[in-house]
């Protein structure tokens, strides 16, 4: 077994599970189109490091991720980069009113429980109302072979037309006002900064069932827009609060790159309802984990509480 | 020629190891002095051997560096688990090994001013003597008292191999000799650690004292030098990186 030190993190760790760690969340990265942070924190966790070094060296691993898949649905025509780019300057906007609503709760002293209870409150509504719609589209699917995401759409549509300055979205084929993916981003990016994530599992969803975008490009999107977040928190926590082991980056980089492109091809064998059915099912089970840590007796009633970080 | 002083050297090399001869000091050697903990660094076997007077009670500590901790303790409010307010420790010690020739209780008992004496006063609130933190701690228990927030610190320790408590020692009651291995994990903090024993000789209380270090070497140096020294440039530098290898395996994979 042979194990490597890590310079910031201060532990050593076994390599191969640190790359099977780095394959395993690559491959949902790629999958479908999320950034992963919400179960590779807990999981670098669990063996050992840190959780400010886990949020640190998972966003830089994060960028190495998310590009490489970047790059694979931009060659499949899969990334709408004038959406990317709206949702990019909300995003901007949001996770700096985020940095100042995570010090302001910080102050408060129950940012953690904060973080905690958000992310169930998220991952639950999220988990279920993807649940149901995949269920839905898959039935009718079975019903007759009509598009699902073409009769979903037809709802929300009403409410997004009467929206100020419609643009035409050629890639997504959606025309759609810029407020919504500029406001969207404002709220995943407050999100972002206050739980220190990519957004990825609130943003797919969103730009499903908010934006009316089709499922395969959503995921080009999404990794586009967590390209952006994840390098500027890279830069913000190595300069701030130096919480980035590059080694656990790398290691995690190596596993998560392969990971992705053979999550991008499983991705695009697979349906778009059946996608959002398995990543359904894997933000439920999170929630539920979450919901037992928070309700469930600890092992020990004592922590070390870790200035700053998520 | 005068035999005087050769008669007497004679005469004390005679009485030396197994006579029970009282030295009025102690020896203390920690082997290696120096571990380096590189790239591949996962934990070192320190040897710890020394002399004392022989049968005279001993107490080794090894304490590793000192820092202020925070600790929480977590309560159940509206059905879920929360941190109460935090309690500071001041120099609590981010390694701590203990060994002796009596029951620990005893030794802490004999050598509790020299533990005062060389600013180790606390240092018993973390060992066992005073009884390491039940895991069933009370629920309704309001607070940790300052003693049970050091046990409870100092069952995080146990729980990573970080406090070690049951170190077997080598000593052999004629010649006063001792010796004892002592394992550093590789969480163990970097920095200097104190090897202290206590003994007694001629009716006096002995300390002898010796130290090692755990530092960063070869590329595991640099890196934390750079991330803490420059840390503008190793951002950058673990960007640019990031977006390198994304790139060339996007590239690779995508042909």
């Amino acid at each position: 077994m042979i194990h490597i030190y890590l310079p910031i993190a201060e532990v050593s760790v076994n390599l191969l599970l640190l790359l099977a760690i780095g394959g395993g969340v690559g491959f949902l990265s790629g999958l479908f189109g999320v950034g992963g942070g919400f179960l590779l924190t807990p999981l670098l966790i669990f063996v050992g490091i840190p959780p400010a070094i886990a949020v640190g060296s998972e966003a830089n691993q994060l960028v190495a991720a998310s590009l490489s898949g970047v790059i694979a649905h931009w060659r499949g025509g899969r990334v709408d980069l004038r959406m990317g780019i709206m949702l990019l300057v909300g995003g901007l906007i949001g996770s700096t009113l985020g940095v100042s609503i995570f010090a302001w709760l910080r102050d408060s002293g129950q940012i953690d429980i904060v973080i905690k209870l958000l992310y169930v409150v998220l991952l639950g509504a999220i988990g279920a109302m993807m649940m149901v719609e995949s269920v839905r589209a898959n039935l009718k699917n079975l019903r007759n072979k009509e598009s699902a995401e073409a009769d979903e759409k037809t709802g929300a549509a009403t409410w997004r037309q009467r929206l100020p300055w419609q643009m035409h979205f050629p890639t997504s084929n959606v025309t759609i006002s810029p407020l919504l993916p500029i406001g969207l981003g404002v709220i995943v990016g407050i999100l972002a900064a206050v739980m220190g994530i990519g957004g990825g599992f609130i943003m797919v969803p969103a730009m499903i069932y908010l934006l009316g975008m089709p499922t395969a490009i959503v995921v080009g999107t999404s990794l586009f827009q967590i390209l952006f977040v994840a390098s500027n928190v890279t830069l913000q926590q190595a300069m701030r609060v130096q919480t980035v082991d590059v080694v656990l980056a790398l290691l995690l980089m190596i596993g998560s790159v392969l990971g992705a492109q053979i999550g991008v091809r499983a991705g695009a064998r697979l349906k778009g309802e059946e996608l959002r059915f398995l990543l359904a099912f894997i933000v439920l089970a999170v929630c539920g984990w979450m919901v037992f840590n928070l309700t469930s007796k600890p092992d020990f009633l004592f922590t070390l509480v870790t200035a700053g970080g998520h | 020629m005068r035999l005087g002083p050769v008669i007497k050297l004679l005469g004390l090399l005679v009485l030396l190891p197994g006579q029970g001869f009282a030295l009025t000091s102690a020896t203390i050697n920690a082997n290696p002095d120096q571990i380096r903990a590189g790239l591949f660094f996962d934990g070192e076997t320190v040897t710890i051997s020394g002399q004392r007077s022989a049968g005279q009670p001993l107490l080794l500590l090894i304490v590793g560096p000192q820092q202020t901790q925070q600790i929480a303790r977590l309560g159940k409010r509206n059905g879920i688990w929360m941190k109460g307010e935090p309690h500071t420790l001041q120099r609590a010690p981010g390694f701590l090994a203990v060994t002796g020739s009596k029951p620990l209780a005893e030794l802490i008992k004999i050598f509790d001013r020299p533990l005062a004496a060389s600013g180790l006063s606390a240092i018993p609130e973390y060992l066992p003597t005073k009884g390491i933190v039940n895991e069933q701690v009370d629920d309704q228990q309001p607070a940790a008292t300052s003693t049970g927030w050091s046990r409870a610190y100092a069952t995080m320790l146990k729980k990573q191999s970080l406090l070690l408590t049951d170190v077997s020692l080598q000593d052999n009651a004629n010649s006063g000799q001792f010796s004892t291995e002592i394992h550093l994990p590789s969480s163990a903090p970097p920095g200097t650690y104190r090897v202290i024993v206590f003994t007694r000789g001629n009716g006096q209380l002995i300390t002898a004292t010796t130290r090692f270090k755990l530092t960063k070497s070869g590329i595991v140096s640099r890196l934390e030098r750079a991330a803490f020294d420059q840390p503008v440039l190793y951002g950058i530098a673990a960007l640019l990186f990031a977006l390198m290898v994304g790139w060339v395996i996007g590239i690779l994979f995508n042909r």
